[in-house]
């Protein structure tokens, strides 16, 4: 009996979770995959779709994960986790931090280490504010636990 | 603690938003400049030709065009620069339109001078074009193109023919031809000298050449000849000088 109610109670908290992510996650597709390349297939230079698909793909993953383990600590490890792939991906990015590509008989190079520096610097304090999250609720956790009863 | 993570917070949704909106109207800005060029046109002054065209930019976007640049190198078979033009727009503000001209100078006086080889066979230059500018003061932009112009040579198969003697006359018969492959006529002289095998002067011609753009020049040049000085074996020095270009010595021996 005790076993049904508590999976009950699970189902009815993860149910939504995953609904929620799930939606996002299509949101997410559509806004930051479906419709760019939908849009601007032509814009963006052969040899960059990869990059795109790839951003695209860990946005989406993270997400859909971070939405699912909302309300435990693993939110917080996903959110730190996903600032740091970012950091790694925009590096990679960067490498010499430049965009190339061809239009017609015109080569084309547009040097983005400004903009992706900016990026990165986002992703550098989005890891610090998870982290402190992540300590911010260990250390409520364990207030919560140590509380004393009092009895009236 | 929670100060902190509420300052990071606001921070991070701060420059978010900032990095978006930027990175929206910045696409809408490059979208909406208008770029144009006019009709090239050529001057001929002296000793050089230029190529002129008219650039318009039209900047409506919302960030400024800074430290455009836009060089022309033209290079020769041997990736030798035969000439190299630079202009330079400082800044051109958001909702400005700039128009500049952009002058490809070609000095063929110069040319004719250090690559002679062009005065007597046609080529191809290569062009290559640069354009730099800084985009909204962060994002360096270049681009780049080559094209191909072909040249046309103005002494194409330049030849001296057999000299004769014409002993009664006391003068050296020379026979000259060329083909004017160049875009630009020849109005200018032609000087020859002979000398014999002690490598004395032994005459001296200057005669008026003019040939348009795509004819040939086939002459005989009539000279006064010292006989007493003359060797069976010697040399022609033939010298071109014209408002657009000067070559010599071209040096044939008999």
């Amino acid at each position: 009996m005790d076993e049904r109610i508590r999976l009950k109670t699970l189902l009815k908290k993860i149910i939504p979770r995953i609904l929620k992510a799930s939606l996002l996650a299509i949101v997410l597709y559509f806004l930051l995959f479906y419709i760019p390349t939908l849009m601007m297939s032509s814009f963006i230079p052969s040899g960059y779709d990869l990059f795109i698909d790839i951003f695209a793909a860990m946005t989406i993953f993270f997400v859909f994960i971070t939405q699912l383990a909302s309300g435990t600590i693993f939110q917080y490890v996903f959110g730190a986790t996903r600032a740091l792939a970012f950091i790694i991906f925009f590096m990679q990015v960067l490498n010499s931090g430049a965009v190339t590509g061809n239009f017609e008989a015109i080569s084309i190079l547009v040097d983005l280490r400004v903009f992706f520096a900016m990026l990165i610097a986002i992703e550098l304090l989005e890891f610090g504010k998870n982290l402190f999250e992540a300590i911010n609720f260990l250390s409520e956790k364990v207030e919560t636990f140590h509380l004393p009863i009092i009895r009236h | 603690m929670k100060q902190a993570i509420k300052a990071l917070s606001i921070a991070t949704k701060i420059l978010w938003i900032l990095i978006i909106i930027f990175s929206i109207t910045a696409v809408y800005s490059a979208a909406n400049l208008r770029v144009g060029f006019g009709e090239p046109e050529i001057s001929f002054s002296e000793g050089s030709i230029s190529l002129s065209t008219l650039l318009f930019i039209n900047n409506t976007g919302f960030y400024e065009i800074a430290d455009l640049n836009i060089t022309t190198y033209i290079k020769d078979r041997d990736n030798k620069t035969v000439s190299a033009s630079t202009t330079i727009v400082p800044t051109i503000p958001p909702n400005h339109n700039v128009q500049k001209t952009h002058n490809i100078t070609l000095n063929l006086k110069n040319l004719t001078r250090e690559l002679q080889y062009l005065a007597f066979s046609d080529s191809i230059f290569n062009m290559h074009t640069f354009v730099a500018l800084r985009f909204a003061n962060v994002i360096p932009i270049q681009m780049s193109t080559n094209a191909t112009m072909p040249w046309g040579a103005p002494l194409y198969n330049f030849s001296i023919g057999e000299i004769s003697l014409n002993l009664a006359k006391k003068r050296l018969v020379v026979p000259l031809s060329f083909e004017n492959h160049a875009f630009f006529s020849i109005n200018g002289t032609m000087r020859l000298e002979v000398y014999n095998s002690n490598n004395e002067q032994i005459s001296i011609a200057e005669v008026i050449v003019e040939v348009p753009s795509g004819s040939r020049f086939e002459n005989f040049v009539e000279m006064n000849v010292d006989l007493s000085k003359l060797t069976s074996e010697g040399q022609i020095h033939a010298f071109f000088e014209t408002p657009m270009f000067s070559v010599g010595p071209i040096v044939e021996s008999w």
